[in-house]
């Protein structure tokens, strides 16, 4: 399972490299514009792309309709400081799963990719933190809480 | 020099930082090396184009800086590269070298405690 950061920028890619491997729990694969993009995604097939807009060579706009062209709905999370109306109607048109503004806040981003994981089939799934146990509970049911037997 | 709006104090946001990072000092230190090793190229991209007025090379120059500075919190920083950015969108570069000069200072100001608090 791999996610996509598509970034011109390093430190920006950094960033998300560490909050989306730490949420998604994904491989995090990167590309620094749109061409080298498109080669990871034939090559390496990632289940979600993050996608920057404004890159050198080709931008996120132009990548994001080669997207949509070879890859159908392919999941796109587009990650950007273009927060103009139009642009993001724009984005939105092109069937984009989610917008993000940068500066990335890390609280914001990581509910954004809770929802993602909902709506994106085959994302793991996170375990819940596990329910602080007694110490005699701990010894009695030592299973690790994961969504599927967490408590609601 | 441009002190951070939220803490009054230095040259980075240092609270917005660590949320990023989770508080992990390793990673903080991550970041903060790839953004000393990039952007002494930017700044000098920035010169270049200011020097010759080309608009376009300057709106994309300081649109780079403007990223990877708030990216860490240097969001004095990252302001004199978005007000420099909006000016070249609107064909303005008139004053480009003498806000090239700005950012430079300030980046040296980001540099200096970066290498302090992190990389010493």
């Amino acid at each position: 399972m791999k996610a996509l950061v598509v970034d011109d920028n390093p430190t920006s890619r950094l960033v998300l490299r560490k909050i989306i491997g730490d949420e998604l729990e994904v491989e995090v694969i990167e590309a620094a514009d749109g061409r080298e993009a498109l080669q990871r995604i034939e090559e390496d097939r990632p289940t979600v792309v993050f996608l920057d807009l404004e890159m050198p060579t080709l931008d996120g706009v132009a990548t994001l309709s080669e997207i949509r062209q070879r890859w159908g709905d392919l999941p796109v999370m587009v990650v950007t400081a273009h927060a103009e109306p139009e642009f993001v109607r724009r984005m939105m048109s092109l069937g984009v799963t989610d917008y993000v503004l940068k500066p990335v806040n890390r609280e914001v981003l990581s509910s954004r990719l809770a929802r993602l994981r909902d709506k994106v089939p085959g994302l793991p799934q996170k375990a819940k933190p596990a329910k602080p146990a007694l110490d005699d509970e701990a010894e009695t049911d030592p299973a690790p809480a994961t969504s599927e037997n967490a408590p609601a | 020099m441009p002190e951070n709006a939220s803490t009054g104090r230095g040259p980075m946001n240092r609270e917005y930082l660590a949320s990023i990072t989770g508080d992990d000092r390793d990673f903080e230190r991550e970041l903060t090396e790839s953004f000393v090793t990039v952007s002494p190229s930017i700044i000098e991209q920035l010169r270049v184009a200011a020097e010759s007025a080309d608009a376009t090379a300057v709106r994309s120059a300081a649109h780079a800086l403007k990223g990877s500075s708030r990216a860490i919190g240097a969001d004095g920083l990252g302001a004199l590269c978005e007000d420099l950015e909006h000016r070249a969108r609107d064909g303005d570069v008139t004053d480009a070298a003498k806000a090239v000069d700005g950012i430079a200072a300030a980046y040296a100001h980001v540099e200096s405690y970066i290498r302090d608090e992190w990389l010493s």
